[in-house]
């Protein structure tokens, strides 16, 4: 029985994944539909379009420039820049797997999205090894990143930021590679990542200015490093050449394209967000808009563990710039590799939150695309419990503190529980419910679906008109009912006040203190709101 | 000379963090008024005021007082005066 259970601790890593993936899929037809799908649907058509021309595949050209016209609804600007890494491979298994109903090309979508992660949280997985070089603490960190609320909700729909969080991880680990093992397989590997992490968002770009960073110091330190200044060429010679080769948008003009792309970021995203209370200009947002979001929606367990990880990094490095030149040392803020790759994250991370509040030319709604900071926040969580475990002590009172994070990593997953699909709406219960309903909720659009499945089950009428009260997509949503279905419903977008049944999912693209746009006739009234853990996630109005 | 640079690069970390959390703080706020009074919400508004105070001028007996009539119509006078000597 000993052994048995031996085994199983040996295999926990494998057990924790397997379980993990399967249900990951059992729960994967669950999610709604993200607003920005049909966006990213039609950025990966258009590039298989232009390769397929390109490189003269008249069949693959002909079926996707058919789906290619078939897609365009947009409610935002169109923007050809976006980098291919997820959209283009998710259009190549559209055409050639002949998916053409609409709901089956999404679920595609959903689980190539869950399988992005999945890569992921293994190389996250073998980044906590490499650096801290104990299974059960790595596993813990993949556990802690999992039932993340936000990020197990949007493991699944999100195929914007989930990839970058990917594509990031991934770079970082084979930073972490590079450090160990300085060879020009490791350095092209990051490179390659680095090139892609820029294409995928612009934050990658950040990843090559610290590592340049990075070796600027070490020179400071010891100059016979100017001698690896052929690594720093090398990687930056095939960090634009990669960036160059996977990413057709630089084809035509590749200087251009590159500053047009960094240049006009605020074409991109509402124009208005929701924020305690009040409707800011995205690009106006407060300073504290980032770190309170941060701060209302990580879980308690990630945000004390993270806190006192960040603290204890931080501390330890400003403490080696008082001991530059009075102890002497190989390397002025590393004496190892661990630390090395310690004060890369650290220049990384200040570097990330320095842009993300001050240079941001623009929020989105929420935090999405900072999600990739919940890697920081678990690094130092693990960071912080590694050090804990190797400073102390602990005897007996390491039960109490398994215990103490046992049960704080219990009540995530009961919050996923509830959550359930919405666990991209979570909200901690450091603020009180009234709090909850001061901040963007439905902004990624999955309630939509559930409504108007809801509807058609509840009203039998052969004829159900719909409209719809807030800035929201929801003709796109049709297209993933069954044919019956779809005939049954009416959408009187233009004339809200002949409709049955007015969905809101309180997103709006104007301050509606202020404006008349959304103002409703008094006659309809609420008849449902969709609450989870106190936070309205929808409302549906009617005169009935 | 490499303390120089590490405090170099501290100091100007902390410049440019102050010089966000100060000065380009009251900017942002003076921005985001400015931002809101030129709002489409908020011009809808003033044209919803001006419609109103429109509407309750015309129900009024007398919308401007005797002497200010008088002045506005010498102001019009004198310059249809000037755009005839124009032509």
């Amino acid at each position: 029985m000993k052994t048995i259970s031996i085994k199983l601790l040996d295999y926990c890593h494998y057990i924790f994944f397997i379980i993990f993936t399967i249900i990951g899929f059992l729960i994967l037809k669950d999610y709604g539909f993200n607003i920005d799908e049909t966006f990213t649907r039609k950025s990966g058509l258009y590039w298989l379009n232009y390769l397929a021309d390109f490189f003269d595949l008249t069949n693959i050209s002909e079926i996707s420039s058919q789906k290619l016209n078939s897609s365009d609804d947009f409610t935002i600007p169109w923007s050809d820049a976006y980098g291919i890494i997820f959209d283009l491979p998710a259009a190549i298994i559209e055409t050639s797997l002949s998916l053409n109903e609409p709901l089956k090309i999404y679920q595609m979508r959903h689980a190539l999205t869950f399988l992005y992660f999945l890569i992921g949280l293994i190389f996250f997985y073998k980044i906590l090894i490499n650096r801290f070089e104990n299974k059960y603490l790595s596993l813990f960190g993949c556990l802690l990143l999992v039932f993340t609320p936000r990020i197990f909700g949007e493991i699944f729909h999100n195929n914007k930021d989930i990839i970058f969080l990917t594509i990031f991880i991934i770079t970082i680990y084979f930073y972490f590679k590079t450090i160990d093992n300085e060879n020009y397989k490791n350095l092209i590997l990051f490179s390659l990542f680095s090139s892609i992490a820029t294409s995928t968002r612009i934050f990658g770009i950040i990843i090559p200015i610290v590592f340049i960073f990075m070796y600027c110091l070490s020179i400071l330190s010891q100059n016979k490093d100017l001698k690896k200044i052929k690594y720093i060429f090398l990687y930056l010679l095939c960090y634009f050449s990669f960036l160059f080769i996977h990413w057709p948008y630089l084809w035509e003009d590749p200087f251009r394209n590159f500053f047009n792309y960094i240049f006009n970021l605020d074409i991109f995203g509402a124009d208005i967000v929701y924020f305690f209370g009040k409707f800011y200009n995205s690009a106006l947002v407060p300073y504290s808009y980032l770190p309170i979001w941060i701060f209302i929606s990580t879980p308690i367990l990630n945000l004390i563990l993270f806190f006192f990880g960040f603290y204890n990094s931080t501390k330890k490095f400003l403490l080696k710039l008082y001991q530059v030149d009075k102890v002497k040392v190989e390397y002025d803020f590393w004496n190892n590799k661990n630390e090395k790759k310690d004060f890369f994250i650290l220049i990384l991370f200040v570097s990330y939150i320095i842009a993300a509040i001050f240079l941001s030319p623009k929020h989105y709604n929420g935090w999405r695309i900072f999600y990739f900071f919940n890697f920081f926040i678990i690094f130092y969580s693990i960071f912080f419990i590694s050090s804990f475990i190797n400073l102390k002590k602990l005897g007996k009172k390491i039960f109490l503190y398994i215990s103490l994070a046992m049960l704080l990593l219990i009540i995530n997953i009961y919050k996923i529980f509830i959550y359930h699909p919405y666990q991209s709406y979570y909200f901690n219960d450091l603020i009180t419910k009234k709090i909850k309903n001061k901040f963007e909720v439905d902004y990624a659009g999955l309630s939509g679906i559930s409504f108007l499945r809801e509807i058609l089950k509840e009203d039998k009428s052969s004829k159900i008109k719909v409209s719809v009260n807030s800035w929201y997509a929801l003709w796109r949503m049709k297209e993933l009912l069954p044919a019956k279905d779809r005939n049954r419903l009416e959408f009187t977008f233009d004339d809200k006040n002949n409709a049955d049944y007015i969905y809101s999912n309180r997103i709006f693209d104007v301050d509606i203190e202020k404006s008349e746009k959304y103002k409703l006739d008094p006659s309809f009234k609420i008849f449902k709101r969709y609450i989870v853990d106190n936070v309205i996630i929808y409302e549906i109005y009617t005169k009935r | 000379m490499k303390i120089f640079i590490y405090k170099s690069l501290l100091i100007f970390l902390f410049i440019f963090i102050t010089f966000h959390l100060t000065f380009n703080y009251a900017l942002r706020s003076i921005e985001r008024k400015i931002d809101t009074i030129g709002s489409k919400e908020n011009i809808e508004i003033f044209k919803n005021e001006i419609r109103e105070q429109i509407k309750d001028s015309i129900n009024k007996d007398e919308i401007i007082n005797k002497e200010d009539a008088i002045l506005i119509k010498q102001f019009f006078e004198k310059i249809r005066n000037e755009i005839y000597k124009q032509n």
